[in-house]
């Protein structure tokens, strides 16, 4: 035991060196971009094989498994970081908001501002974090609105929009017009592609043409109300977002 | 060598121009209770927050900081983490995790303890501490006062050998207070913890204290034991003598007797000084007739209000046996209740908690609606929803009415000429700063000028006086004096005895969603035994009608 | 089934003995259960699995649940009916709709397809009134250590939160900003101002959270994860017989013994002895913890008996 103690206390004084610091750096860059590459990759890919190779009636097993083997990148990544208070209780809280907007507007369907606020704190956190707000939020937020197999969809779609919004945006600069236009595109396109793709898979059980033609014909007024909700959201919340963001980093130094 | 020791502590925050903490020097011995006061702004955070390395503010700092003779700052972080502990002021931004027992085991988590000695280590604090009963809820149903004791048992967990609190009762209602320190003095007692607390209300901590440290203006004015400290700010003059309760400052101004620090002991020494020439049998029976006389000139004043002529207009708001509960299947909050509130009047409700006060403030704004019973208001037929308007609440945090980002926008928000308020609200300096810049105090003037702003005829607040120092309670009373001068109608919810007292007119007692009691509010407290000002509790053998601590001094003058 | 709701006594689901069983037990439970759902389309698997979650989320939840279950049904219906319209294989062809063939195969598809949706659906409900927050943290700990933590302080965050948002709500409503009454649009713009207001004081105060993890020691090297649960040896034993049942379901998947074909004929493997086994086994299984409740309620008469 007090061995164990001591050697941790020697890891946390080997911390604050240089050569720790540049190793620490250079290994966030690379599983950084070994994160991108699986998002960009490796995801179609498993989709591909799953609708070419596998048998006609476990879609649904097969893209739920997906999903998870494709979050497991994600997960070891994290497992991996060193994650500071602050860090966390920005990740927590932002999914809590998102959570609490989608709450407080329970009495207009489809119009929530649950991607805005992800999309903002994407920007602020970056893409990592922004992914992990997202997928928590999906997850929270159905605690309070009954889970369901549509659960697992929703984290997903959510920490992917975070997750885009975080690599498009952190390091550059971002204004206004980009950042909503972003969320029409984001919203319109990848939550709205994969959650209509996830309802064929839920109700036809089976993937036909004219399935995922008639659901993505419906899906459409659906999607672009919730687009139009997000762009109202992201032009409202921006300015003072991005305000009230660094207040914060200038006061407290985060 | 003393256990703490700080030498020339001078202390400046990064960005900031004003030095907050200058030349200090304190010194504090192993297992003793210190108590640290100060009006706002004094430095007593600052000082706290530098003694634990762990949230160590950013600035400049010279001087030594010693613990156990050793340089404070090099201590490592698992040695600061186990032995020393910080509890802050807010109950509920401390609280990290969801359940109770999560959030003890925090700490411990975070040392890298084992399952097994955290079961054992968190049941023996949850037994010392009278967490059992709710050791496995959610901390979201925690009372103010619950959250506090966890927070207090979550640092206590790591035993740590010094706890610094900051102002860890500020939020908390008076009951809850009571038990918090209480309990922190059985830490004292029986671990032979360190504590150092910060509290701007002294009445349940000084009687408690081995020591005192008195900061004012960011420099040191005293450190030592409680005698001295009375003494030295009594020499001085200071204005520090506001925060010191009853019980010491009567015995002090009036028989300059610096040792008393509880009822028990001012009472002793105010009869000793007022009763000295009567005897025993005297005594007595001065009492009874006393009281006599006294309930002849209640009874006198009770039918004087029934049949007052003052009130010749109709009630502006009349509460007719109202029913309210939140729930269908809940228990009834509020009683066939029966109020009527005149145009003028300046009241208050007082009682425990939970006892219907802040439900009776959400109905009478219409947040809340009765299930059974009317309220109506003047004129209601014809302009309901304008009259409405006219009613203006203040919440019990000002954080709830803060939208902007700046002080100007906030006071512009409601209305475009904001300067004479801003004057008469103390705001003029701050107008640039971000609201959750300002103290505690600033802020609730902040909210209290809102709130004033939208020009209400009659005015809710709900405990106005809520972690505000001694010096800005008197700068509110103030403010709400004149405005019922102007005719606003006020309507206060508090737990601040004293603060009701010296200001309104009227008093209800609300116990179990009924009005118990009413009188004009001095009379109503001089009535009861327990639930009045501590002066009254001291002095209520001599005269039972004085309730308020000048009105002690004049009647010394008298006699 | 109106019987039994009404025999329910309120506080049925926190004294069942699946409730109070170690959170492995219960997870592993669920992720079999649903995972074979999903996989097989299999009638035996299908049927039991509703019976099993209609009755229990009921036994649990009482009339509101059976309520609840009624409302999930339409979309059950939904996807019987909508299968056979999309989906034209299978050589029995019952009749033409638009020139497009319905046959048989499509709409028997469609009823499993329907009847599997129902199952998860209802495994769903009874899964949310299981597995509590803290058991949840518990699973979490073991496996995925941060992201525990993280939903532990998003559990705590939310009801503060929306008590907050309330309170601002309210203290707005108090000085006439905030009309609730008014149209859609006006409720949208008090609605972003007040998150407005919330996100900034979150922001602000997560600072003095943040430095109370900080001062209690957070981000020191060789952090444990605490679980409140501890595993009894009924939780073993129980862990053991379920493991032991998992394995011989998979066999049996692997064996194809729920092996179902829709298209183009519809066929299943022909009920045989050695594959009763196995159905009888899935429906013990499934039933797990309706065993488990009873079970514990016959040894409490038996040892009070003994009395």
């Amino acid at each position: 035991m007090r061995e164990n103690i001591k050697k941790m206390q020697m890891i946390e004084e080997t911390q604050g060196t240089e050569q720790f610091q540049k190793v620490e750096h250079n290994r966030k860059r690379a599983v950084l971009i070994a994160s991108i590459l699986v998002v960009a990759i490796i995801i179609p890919c498993f989709i591909c094989i799953g609708v070419t190779l596998l048998e006609d009636r476990k879609y649904y097993l097969i893209s739920i498994l997906i999903i998870c083997a494709s979050l497991i990148p994600f997960v070891i990544q994290i497992k991996q970081q060193q994650f500071s208070s602050r860090r966390l209780i920005l990740i927590a809280s932002m999914a809590a908001i998102a959570t609490l907007g989608r709450i407080a507007f329970f009495f207009l369907p489809q119009f929530k501002p649950v991607l805005a606020v992800v999309i903002m704190a994407a920007i602020l956190v970056g893409p990592m974090d922004g992914f992990l707000v997202g997928v928590l939020t999906g997850f929270i937020s159905n605690f309070y609105y009954g889970q369901g197999p549509w659960t697992v969809w929703q984290m997903y779609c959510f920490g992917l929009v975070g997750f885009v919004a975080g690599l498009i945006f952190s390091h550059g600069k971002h204004n206004k017009f980009l950042v909503c236009l972003y969320g029409f595109v984001a919203t319109f396109l990848l939550y709205g592609g994969v959650i209509n793709f996830a309802s064929v898979i839920m109700f036809y059980s089976y993937i036909t043409p004219g399935a995922l033609k008639a659901s993505y014909i419906q899906g459409i007024p659906f999607d672009f109300i919730h687009a139009v909700a997000t762009v109202i959201f992201l032009y409202f919340i921006y300015h003072s977002f991005t305000e009230k963001i660094t207040r914060i980093q200038k006061k407290y130094k985060m | 060598m003393a256990y703490l020791e700080t030498k020339d502590l001078t202390f400046t925050y990064a960005l900031s121009p004003k030095v907050n903490l200058d030349s200090v020097n304190i010194q504090i011995e192993k297992g003793e209770f210190v108590l640290m006061f100060g009006e706002t702004g004094s430095g007593k955070s600052t000082l706290l927050k530098l003694l634990k390395s762990a949230i160590r503010p950013e600035g400049e700092l010279t001087g030594e900081l010693l613990f156990r003779g050793k340089n404070l700052l090099t201590l490592t972080r698992r040695e600061d983490t186990t032995k020393i502990g910080y509890v802050s002021q807010s109950p509920d931004h401390q609280i990290v995790t969801d359940k109770v027992w999560h959030e003890l085991a925090f700490t411990l988590e975070n040392l890298g303890v084992g399952e097994e000695e955290i079961r054992r280590r968190v049941a023996e604090m949850a037994v010392f501490f009278g967490i059992t009963d709710w050791f496995e809820r959610s901390v979201n149903e925690l009372s103010g006062g619950q959250k506090q004791i966890l927070n207090l048992a979550a640092v206590m967990i790591a035993q740590p050998e010094l706890v610094l609190l900051d102002e860890p009762t500020s939020q908390l209602d008076p009951i809850a207070t009571e038990n918090f320190i209480a309990l922190l003095k059985r830490v004292n007692d029986e671990f032979g913890t360190t504590i150092l607390l910060s509290e701007h209300r002294l009445d349940e901590a000084l009687s408690r204290a081995d020591r005192c440290i008195v900061l004012h203006q960011a420099k040191l004015l005293y450190c030592g034991d409680r005698e001295g400290m009375v003494k030295t700010l009594m020499e001085q003059d200071s204005p520090l003598i506001k925060f010191l309760p009853s019980q010491t400052s009567l015995p002090m101004k009036l028989c300059s007797r610096f040792d008393s620090f509880t009822i028990k002991e001012g009472k002793k020494i105010m009869e000793k000084r007022f009763l000295k020439e009567r005897s025993v049998v005297d005594d007595f029976t001065h009492f009874e007739s006393k009281r006599v006389s006294r309930d002849n000139t209640q009874a006198e004043t009770n039918t004087k209000m029934k049949y007052t002529p003052k009130h010749q207009n109709s009630p502006i708001v009349w509460m007719k046996n109202v029913w309210f509960r939140y729930e269908r299947e809940g228990k009834d909050i509020l009683k066939d209740f029966e109020l009527k509130i005149y145009a003028g009047d300046y009241i208050s409700f007082l009682g425990a908690n939970g006892q219907g006060k802040t439900t009776l403030l959400s109905l009478l704004t219409g947040l809340e609606k009765p299930y059974r019973g009317k309220i109506i208001f003047e004129k209601e037929s014809k302009r309901n929803q304008s009259f409405r308007r006219k009613i203006s609440m203040l919440p019990q945090n000002p954080q709830d009415l803060f939208l902007k980002p700046t002080v100007e926008e906030e006071l512009r928000n409601i209305e475009y000429e904001f300067e004479p308020y801003a004057k008469e609200f103390m705001l003029e300096d701050l107008l640039k700063k971000h609201p959750y810049d300002l103290s505690g105090g600033q802020q609730q003037l902040l909210a209290l000028a809102k709130v004033v702003m939208t020009k209400p005829e009659i005015l809710l607040l709900d405990e106005p006086t809520k972690g505000v120092d001694q010096l800005l309670k008197q700068r509110i009373a103030k403010i709400i004096r004149n405005l019922h001068e102007q005719g606003t109608t006020i309507v206060i919810v508090s737990h601040d005895i004293e603060f009701c007292a010296q200001n309104t007119q009227i008093s209800y007692f609300l116990y179990d969603g009924m009005i118990t009691q009413k009188a004009p509010t001095k009379q109503l407290l001089s009535r009861n035994y327990f639930y009045t000002s501590t002066a009254n509790k001291m002095m209520r053998e001599v005269d039972v009608n004085l309730v308020l601590e000048d009105e002690v001094v004049e009647y010394a003058r008298e006699h | 089934m109106w019987g039994v709701t009404g025999l329910i006594k309120q506080n049925k689901v926190t004294s069942s003995c699946f409730y109070r069983i170690h959170p492995y037990v219960s997870f592993l439970y669920f992720l079999v259960a649903m995972v074979l759902i999903m996989f097989s389309m299999h009638p035996v698997i299908l049927v039991t699995g509703f019976l099993f979650s209609f009755v229990y989320s009921i036994v649990l939840g009482g009339r509101r649940q059976l309520l609840m279950n009624l409302k999930l049904l339409p979309v059950a219906l939904l996807v019987c009916v909508i299968n056979p319209l999309f989906n034209h294989q299978g050589v029995t062809i019952l009749c033409y709709m638009n020139q497009n063939p319905i046959t048989l195969e499509s709409i028997l598809f469609g009823l499993m397809s329907g009847l599997m949706i129902y199952d998860i659906l209802l495994y769903f409900q009874i899964f949310h009134q299981i597995v509590t927050e803290d058991k949840l943290i518990c699973i979490f700990a073991k496996f995925f250590p941060i992201g525990s933590l993280l939903l532990t302080m998003a559990f705590r965050f939310v009801p503060m939160y929306r008590k907050q948002y309330r309170n601002v709500q309210r203290a707005q409503k108090c000085i006439g900003q905030d009309d609730h009454s008014g149209n859609i649009l006006t409720r949208i713009i008090h609605g972003v101002a007040n998150i407005s207001a919330l996100i900034t004081w979150c922001l602000e105060n997560a600072i003095e959270s943040s430095d109370s993890m900080k001062s209690r020691g957070f981000t020191l090297k060789g952090r444990t994860y605490y679980k409140n649960n501890r595993l009894t040896r009924l939780d073993k034993s129980y862990l053991i017989i379920e493991l032991s049942m998992v394995v011989i379901l998979v066999v049996g998947s692997i064996l194809k013994v729920f092996y179902v074909n829709f298209f183009p004929v519809y066929h299943y493997a022909n009920t045989n002895p050695y594959q009763m086994v196995f159905y009888v086994l899935w429906v013990v299984f499934c039933f797990l913890p309706y065993w488990m409740d009873k079970k514990e309620e016959l040894a409490w008469h038996i040892s009070k008996q003994k009395i």
